[in-house]
């Protein structure tokens, strides 16, 4: 077994600071899973007007050669707000070998959707759940252990903090999917 | 070519690099492996075993499994202890007792121990009166705990293995490993093995070699990563999962495609593959169950019939199995999608190879129970029943029938790829896929050059050739390859964006993937060039890792804005989410975890720990399980009747599979592995593989809730492809041309939005 540690006078079991620094670290991997996926969905959202400049007021593109693409679609069911360039401008442009796959003019699909409404939203905040869940099965489980004896009270913090963390993450999730969308209705707003 | 013919030049190039080097290490590791002796005998001279002996006793070794209980130099299972760490610990103490047990007699243990006796022009090697005695004591340790014990125990049967010369044979060949471990190479301050494993008291510690190599290691990672990145940065546009422009597009109802007569021979693969899974699941928590009770399973006598060593085998080989199949028949559903046609034949070929395979997975299972209990003639035993060398278990009859299975199924993949492959350039996405299944056979096959009798050192090079070229290079090719197709069937990517990442894959694993094939053989007994080419190159698989990470978060998006809102007609909902995981296990089981036991200066204390099992776990449950997972989904899709599909089902199974993996890598293996490496730092490595997590009962019953999930979530797939394979979707009629082929071999068509007129 592992030995004790001197901490202020107090013998704390190795096993027991063990037990913390996991849960700590589980904390932390659960909060920078669910922070990495969030960041690159955005990043990715970004990827699909890469270089096109988007007017908030006029609610509408620009293209690099200076060509405006406007709101064309807004569906509703897929989440989806379509801009599109008129095509005879696309056609005729220099880059269209590198911009629009066909003769219709480009179009920009710009998502409506939050994080939290797609599938792979959703996948990355369960696996974060799962591990504040672990979090909290070892605080919990280290804190029946180490109930009465010297060291407790760490668990015992452990415990509430990742009980407060679980809290705090299922009450950011909106219960129902569509709920954020409808709070965020225009693209500007992010 | 639908690409510039530069990417093709580049990744022969690369690929010729990779192997080049990987053939000069080849020839080393057979000029400067650790020798074996043609004779040990003692100071008088009296011979005590023979090289003959040794191999002999090496091949019972592996026949009766017991690289699937314990570990020799750090490789095989993790019940058992390590025979070479144990066998030196021990031999090192008995020694000091015998010299007054004072500082000077371990002075004198340590050089009497590192002293290469060994003549290879006589081919003797002489060992000393204290080496002698140990022998004979470590002998009945093991006879008492392994080959003879009394009772159930440990995993393992009593009087497993009863004639007192093949036992005598078997501690001869763990002795000469011991010895390899300690005694320095001709004129070098280190052993055959590098040191390992680290023994204080025969003066084992991590060499220089060690430690610089992973420094340099570390440098050639963040540099890497940071040129990588940056080139990324500045072309990702030209390789990436994204287009110029994203397109929208309608999916054809699963219900609307048709099926050839051998793609639907296909839905009773899926149910294999499904009981398979179950099946390795089940034998894999009888297998854990060890950790908490090494003498049964809730008080039955399972030793008796399924030992460790035996539910430990048939849990690695089953994984492969699954895998394979769904490989094998994902390869066989795409090939008619591809070409637009199939040709005659195929169903019977089909059927035949199914066949084959139930031949080879229950033949192989039943070989390896038959050899572990002892129940072949001596001279059978490897041929029909067991090789014994982990994830190379199988019997070697059973390993050509593989091997002829595959090469079966090359042939099936060739005449269905066959009318598109004439019309195609030879450096083209069909070709791509023609080529990249053609290793799998190939680098399957190398595994060949692997008996039992093979110089340990020698016999482990090639059997890594085996366990990372074919499952950690050759199978992520392919995997790459099959998403990428899938994806292009899907109309998700162009062809051409495709054919890029398949290159720039191809590339980035041949730079790092193929020479780090090495860091599996840093300790067992080969050359010590092996080390520093294996740190520096397996570093480097970290950056493709981490670029394809980024690129699967891309390539997630892709199937996610089809799945906002109009998830009902998105038929593929699943099997873009268990892709999905494929990524992210790609990130943290392979490259986190794998990372985290690569570098000289951690493999040194960590390997044979629970660490490794975590790693292997994650990464190969994670990307190559998940990857089976989406193939069998997305095949069985199509080939369900409407009525008979459940998304319920796949739903559960996704989310309990992957909850279930999390809760066991961070429930279990990666606490205890942690802890099991700092008990091999602090009390020393033999001392962390003596059953020593059974100071920690409560942390391994913390397996059984994941495992549990897990297990829950494989059972509904063997529900859904029963129901499936019962009934095969029939319509609408294609014989040899499939009205998919006709709409343009893809499985989808492309959509114009219909102008509206505002918002709604």
């Amino acid at each position: 077994m592992l030995p004790s540690l001197n901490v202020w006078g107090l013998s704390i079991d190795l096993t027991l600071v063990l037990i913390v620094s996991y849960v700590v670290v589980l904390w932390a991997g659960g909060w920078a899973l669910e922070a990495l996926a969030r960041t690159h969905f955005r990043r990715a959202q970004r990827h699909a007007h890469d270089g096109f400049a988007y007017d908030a007021e006029l609610d509408r593109y620009e293209c690099p050669q200076g060509e405006l693409l406007t709101l064309d679609t807004h569906d509703d069911r897929d989440k989806l707000a379509i801009y599109k360039a008129p095509a005879a401008s696309c056609n005729a442009c220099v880059l269209k070998a590198f911009c629009a796959p066909h003769d219709e003019g480009r179009r920009i699909y710009h998502s409506l959707a939050e994080f939290h409404e797609t599938d792979v939203g959703r996948f990355h905040r369960r696996l974060s759940l799962t591990i504040l869940g672990v979090a909290l099965a070892f605080a919990g489980g280290g804190l029946v252990a180490w109930w009465s004896r010297p060291g407790g009270w760490l668990l015992a913090i452990a415990f509430g903090v990742s009980i407060v963390l679980l809290w705090l993450d299922l009450r950011d999730a909106p219960r129902n999917p569509g709920e954020a969308t409808r709070a965020s209705e225009t693209p500007s707003q992010w | 070519m639908t690409v510039s013919s530069l990417w093709l030049q580049g990744a022969v190039l690369t690929f010729v690099f990779g192997f080049a080097v990987l053939t000069f290490s080849a020839v080393r590791i057979y000029q400067d492996s650790a020798p074996m002796p043609d004779q040990v005998v003692d100071e008088a001279g009296k011979v005590l075993f023979t090289r003959e002996q040794i191999l002999e006793g090496q091949e019972l070794f592996l026949t009766y499994g017991l690289m699937q209980f314990g570990t020799v130099y750090g490789h095989g299972a993790y019940l058992g202890p390590d025979f070479t760490a144990d066998y030196l610990h021990r031999e090192a103490l008995h020694m000091a007792g015998r010299y007054g047990g004072d500082e000077a007699g371990r002075q004198r243990v340590r050089k009497e121990l590192q002293e290469n006796r060994y003549d290879p022009k006589t081919g003797t090697l002489v060992w000393t009166a204290g080496q002698v005695s140990a022998f004979g004591e470590i002998h009945e340790h093991f006879g008492e705990l392994v080959y003879g014990r009394k009772v159930s125990g440990v995993g393992l049967k009593a009087s497993m293995i009863r004639d007192p010369e093949d036992t005598r044979k078997i501690t001869a060949f763990i002795a000469w490993t011991a010895w390899t471990a300690v005694a320095r190479r001709p004129g070098l301050a280190y052993s055959y093995t590098n040191n390992w494993p680290p023994e204080e008291l025969v003066g084992n510690s991590l060499t220089g070699d060690a430690v610089m190599w992973s420094a340099l290691s570390l440098v050639a990672l963040l540099g890497g990563i940071g040129i990588v990145l940056g080139l990324y940065g500045r072309y990702s546009h030209a390789v990436g999962w994204h287009e110029s422009e994203e397109q929208r597009i309608r999916f054809i109802p699963p219900a609307d495609v048709a099926l050839t007569p051998a793609q639907r021979v296909l839905s009773w693969y899926f149910l294999v593959v499904a009981a398979l899974f179950l099946l390795q699941n089940l034998i894999g928590g009888a297998t854990v169950h060890y950790m908490v009770e090494a003498s049964g399973f809730f008080g039955i006598d399972l030793p008796r019939w399924l030992p460790y060593n035996l539910t430990r085998t048939w849990h690695v080989q089953l994984a492969i199995f699954f895998v394979a199949t769904a490989y094998l028949a994902a390869g066989i559903f795409l090939a008619p999608l591809i070409s637009g046609r199939e040709p005659k034949g195929q169903r019977l070929l089909t059927t035949a190879l199914l066949v084959a395979l139930a031949v080879v997975v229950f033949g192989s299972l039943g070989g390896e129970y038959l050899s572990y209990h002892g129940l072949l003639p001596r001279g059978q035993r490897a041929f029909l029943g067991a090789q014994g060398w982990e994830y190379l278990d199988l019997g070697r009859f059973w390993m050509y029938l593989l091997i002829v299975g595959m090469v079966l199924w090359l042939v099936i993949i060739y005449r269905g790829l066959r009318p598109r492959l004439g019309t195609e350039s030879r450096g083209n996405l069909p070709w791509l896929f023609l080529y990249s299944a053609l290793t799998i056979p190939a680098f399957y096959a190398v595994g060949l050059l692997t008996n039992t009798r093979s110089t340990f050192a020698i016999g482990d090079f090639w059997r890594f050739w085996v366990v990372h070229l074919w499952v950690e290079d050759f199978l992520e090719l392919f995997t790459t390859m099959l998403v990428a197709l899938i994806f292009v069937l899907m109309g998700i990517v162009s062809e051409r964006f495709a054919t890029r990442l398949i290159y720039f894959d191809i590339l980035l694993y041949s730079v790092g993937g193929v020479v780090g094939t090495l860091h599996h053989c840093y300790f067992s007994g080969g050359p010590a060039v092996e080390m520093s080419l294996g740190a520096f190159f397996s570093a480097a698989e970290v950056i493709p890792l981490t670029l394809l990470t980024v690129e699967a978060w891309s390539f997630l998006q892709l199937g996610n804005r089809q799945q906002v809102g109009e998830a009902a007609t998105f038929p593929h909902r699943w099997a873009v989410l268990f892709l999905a995981s494929v990524g992210f296990w790609n990130f943290l089981g392979a490259g986190v975890f794998g990372f985290l036991i690569n570098l000289p200066v951690v493999s040194y204390y960590e390997i044979g720990t629970l660490l490794t099992s975590n790693h292997s776990h994650a990464a190969f449950m994670g990307v190559y399980g998940m990857l089976a997972l989406a193939l069998l989904v997305f095949c069985t899709r199509y080939l369900a009747r409407p009525e008979d599909w459940s998304e319920g089902l796949v739903r559960f199974s996704f989310w309990a599979t992957n909850i279930g993996l999390m809760l066991m890598i961070l429930g279990h293996l990666f606490p205890l592995g942690i802890l099991q490496l700092g008990d091999a730092v602090t009390n020393g490595y033999w001392h962390a593989r003596t059953e020593w997590f059974r100071n920690y009962p409560w942390l391994s019953w913390a397996r059984m809730p994941g495992d549990l999930v897990f297990m829950a979530g494989s059972a509904p797939l063997v529900w859904l492809t029963l129901k499936v394979a019962l009934r095969t979707r029939s319509g609408p009629a294609a014989a040899d041309r499939s009205a998919t082929a006709a709409a343009g071999a893809s499985l989808f068509t492309e959509v114009s939005p219909a102008p509206a007129a505002g918002r709604t």
